[in-house]
């Protein structure tokens, strides 16, 4: 009996390992692929709004608080008519993604890095 | 269920893989003796009280701590004997005689039908496709018992065709 609790319980961490590590790998795939194309997507419209000196309708803010009232609604609506619309929603969506991601990751960690530990102890205790 | 189970279970379920080793140790013994009583070799018995743990395992996600742990290791066992029996069951191979056979009787329904008429043959067919007579008379915008008659002489012709054979 002790030899098949034993092969039950090696057979079941065999499997574990697996699917932890494809699970790790999803998740570092998912994240460094949702984070890259972010990274791009983000640029190119800070680019783009740069370009255009879109940043100059910023100033306002460094001076008194009148001018701020002044001229905060009209700034700000032109500063978004400015904007590459398209590619800022495409970054916005690519950005809620990592963040689901990441709070998903953050939730599961406890999980996963007590998985990672027993499995790390059971073949380290083999060896 | 008692408490080490519960705490065993709640412990798997948070990543400590570890404590699987309580429920395994508790349980292999009686998972086994249940299962060796109905599966002929021991080394079926032990295959399927391993998957069975596993699967057990693999469950745990969805697992209700309120439940107790050897019923639904008992289910899932009792669902494993069902598979194991299952998959061991002869098929039946078909063999070519047997298609010659219905292939041939399905030419010879053909032959039997093309003896009766254009009206006749609408008519059996529809009663063969589930139709009753007083459908098929609405259908054919007859009266029932003109269907009716047309039915019993297309089986006459039918039944002669037959002895001619």
């Amino acid at each position: 009996m002790k030899k098949l609790e034993e092969r039950i319980i090696g057979d079941l961490y065999r499997e574990e390992a697996k699917s932890t590590a494809t699970n790790l790998f999803i998740k570092i795939f998912s994240f460094s692929f949702f984070a890259f194309f972010t990274w791009i997507f983000a640029s190119i419209v800070t680019e783009i709004v740069y370009k255009q000196s879109s940043f100059d309708l910023i100033n306002f803010f460094g001076e008194d608080l009148e001018v701020w009232k002044k001229y905060f609604a009209d700034n700000s609506l032109i500063f978004w008519d400015e904007m590459p619309k398209s590619i800022l929603l495409i970054t916005i969506i690519l950005l809620m993604i990592l963040f689901i991601l990441v709070i998903a990751f953050i939730k599961n960690y406890i999980t996963l890095r007590n998985k990672i530990m027993s499995i790390y102890k059971f073949y380290n205790k083999k060896i | 269920m008692e408490t080490p189970d519960i705490e065993a279970i709640m412990k798997v379920k948070n990543g400590e893989l570890d404590y699987y080793g309580v429920i395994v140790k508790k349980y292999t013994n009686k998972v086994y003796h249940y299962i060796s009583k109905k599966s002929p070799t021991y080394e079926d018995a032990e295959d399927l009280t391993q998957i069975s743990l596993i699967k057990f395992f693999k469950s745990l996600k969805n697992f209700d701590t309120k439940r107790k742990v050897l019923p639904y290791l008992y289910q899932i066992a009792k669902n494993e004997l069902k598979m194991f029996y299952r998959s061991r069951k002869q098929h039946l191979q078909l063999k070519e005689e047997f298609f010659i056979e219905e292939k041939q009787e399905v030419e010879k329904t053909d032959y039997l039908l093309e003896t009766v008429s254009k009206k006749e043959r609408k008519i059996i067919e529809m009663l063969s496709h589930g139709y009753t007579y007083q459908e098929v008379a609405v259908k054919i915008k007859k009266p029932l018992n003109t269907v009716k008659s047309i039915v019993r002489r297309a089986k006459i012709k039918i039944r002669k065709s037959k002895n001619n054979l």
